[in-house]
């Protein structure tokens, strides 16, 4: 069976050094891939490359087949709805400036031709999922907490059935407890909807509480493990 | 804080207006309140400059010439006997249509320029902001002279004159506000919804970009002024029956010793106008952005 995601001998450089080099794994659908390393890794700069946010300096990456880099501007924006990303900065990742009933159902008005009004009253299930009320979507992102914005998020993210979601460090800013939650909820979702998942951390804790693979970026080396290997590494690390 | 206060407060916090925001920090400077409001009378004024003047701006009384303040001339009379409350309400008219017809003009090319330079990035922005940068390193009243000295004077010479010496500040500042703002969190989120690139732009960038260069229009309104003025009082701004300030200076120096409200007035009006527009223009940055605090603005 084709993979839904495979990353081929990805490499990235800014100029005065590579930043990663020779990244190669594949993510099948469903299925959650993490990604982990330092601070400075690259962990995010190779997330953002994965869905074409950024482009590469060598290597392509093949969603369902197609050559995400080689795609026109066109084509590469039908599509993008299938491969999402949930950002690290809850209070950054919706425009300031717009209600958040309006960022959240904007994506898909625009996809579908509709009112946003008309679209968000469909989205109404997803918000009861996770955990938000209806009311709290007429408010501006800095009037709500971290781990709100992050939860409203995923229903913006959700509402445009991902079939890939890269989630780079959504948790880091956020307290034990909303992280325990928003973790629960992501794995609900992603069971729900077959989503497959990129899920970028520096936290090993996480990292295997979520994870089935580990892909690990150390200095200019690429290493996919399984959980138990992972475990093993880090808690060499942690020594 | 008085009780009331707070709950003012809380009841704005709450409310879900974004509005309210820049409304309760208007409310905590008083002195911007009154800026405001001169400001307010001052556009008024110069809208309905030919039914406030009292007089003809150009009606001619030699026997009464050079007269000091009196109730049937508040300001005085000028050196031809003109009614100089009239002139100086006529020339703010003058002064005003073309100042705001400048900053209209650039303003709108300037954002659109220079957004579109900061979001495309790559070479297109690289031709962009060489452009501007030659236009920037030009003086701008020298350029302004050259220019008047091409085409000529009038109204319509000098606001394309002025617009093509101010556009690039605009778009200058619009770019560097777009380029620091392209990849923040919620553009990257937009791009990846599949939204176009001019979308992103209209409905999300230009929104969060915008404000800075309000600012920079309003307190430009008043050096815009200023160099319309400069300009006259150098006798190549506008044709001498055309009632405009720098212009009355100029006319009045011959007799400033002996008339010296030909040269005051208009000169009061220039200062008061500029200062209006330049103390608006820090109020609205002041009251637009969260993390300014009442102590030592207006």
């Amino acid at each position: 069976m084709q993979p839904l995601l495979s990353a081929e001998c990805l490499s990235k450089n800014y100029g005065h050094g590579d930043i990663f080099r020779d990244v190669s794994f594949t993510v099948d659908a469903g299925e959650t891939i993490g990604l982990f390393g330092m601070s400075g890794s690259g962990k995010s700069t190779l997330g953002r490359c994965l869905i074409g946010l950024e482009r590469l300096s060598d290597g392509r990456v093949l969603f369902e087949g197609a050559e995400v880099s080689k795609l026109s501007e066109r084509r590469l924006r039908e599509l993008r709805p299938a491969m999402q990303m949930l950002f690290q900065h809850p209070e950054m990742s919706m425009d300031p400036r717009m209600r958040l009933c309006d960022s959240v159902a904007e994506p898909l008005a625009y996809h579908e031709g509709r009112e946003r009004s008309d679209v968000f009253s469909d989205l109404l299930p997803l918000i009861a999922a996770v955990g938000l009320r209806p009311d709290q979507f007429s408010c501006y992102p800095n009037q709500l907490s971290g781990g709100e914005i992050q939860r409203a998020m995923m229903v913006k993210i959700y509402s445009l059935s991902p079939k890939l979601i890269i989630a780079d460090e959504p948790t880091s800013m956020l307290d034990m407890s909303v992280q325990a939650q928003i973790l629960g909820l992501m794995k609900n979702l992603q069971k729900k909807n077959n989503t497959a998942c990129v899920f970028i951390s520096h936290d090993p804790q996480v990292m295997l509480a979520m994870c089935d693979r580990i892909g690990v970026l150390g200095e200019k080396t690429f290493r996919v493990m399984n959980a138990g290997e992972f475990a093993g590494y880090a808690a060499d690390l942690s020594v | 804080m008085s009780e009331t206060g707070t709950v003012a407060r809380i009841k704005i916090w709450q409310s879900n207006v974004r509005g309210a925001d820049w409304y309760y920090r208007l409310r905590q400077r008083p002195g911007l309140q009154i800026v405001f409001v001169l400001l307010a009378v001052v556009l008024i004024a110069a809208v309905f400059a030919p039914v406030i003047s009292p007089q003809d701006p150009a009606a001619q009384d030699l026997y009464g010439k050079n007269q000091w303040m009196s109730a049937d001339h508040w300001f005085g009379t000028d050196y031809l006997g003109r009614d100089l409350f009239s002139r100086v309400v006529c020339g703010l008219q003058t002064s005003m249509a073309i100042a705001v017809t400048t900053i209209v003009i650039t303003f709108v090319i300037g954002t659109a320029i220079g957004s579109y330079a900061g979001y495309k990035g790559g070479w297109v922005d690289n031709v962009i902001a060489r452009v501007i940068d030659v236009f920037l390193a030009f003086p701008s009243i020298i350029l302004a002279l050259a220019l008047v000295t091409l085409l000529g004077s009038g109204i319509l010479n000098m606001i394309f004159m002025l617009s093509i010496v101010q556009w690039a500040s605009f778009a200058r500042l619009m770019r560097g506000q777009v380029l620091a703002e392209k990849n923040a969190e919620y553009v990257l989120s937009a791009r990846a919804a599949g939204l176009p690139g001019w979308w992103i732009l209209l409905k999300h960038l230009m929104p969060n970009c915008i404000m800075p260069v309000v600012v920079l229009a309003t307190m430009d309104l008043g050096h815009t002024i200023l160099t319309i003025s400069t300009l006259s009082f150098l006798g190549l701004g506008l044709p001498p029956s055309i009632p405009e300030w720098g212009s009355m200076i100029n006319a009045g120096l011959d007799s400033m010793r002996t008339a010296p409200l030909n040269v005051i007035v208009p000169g009061l009006a220039i200062t008061t106008v500029t200062l209006l527009f330049n103390l608006a223009g820090e109020g609205v940055r002041d009251i637009t952005d969260p993390g300014t605090d009442a102590e030592g603005s207006l």
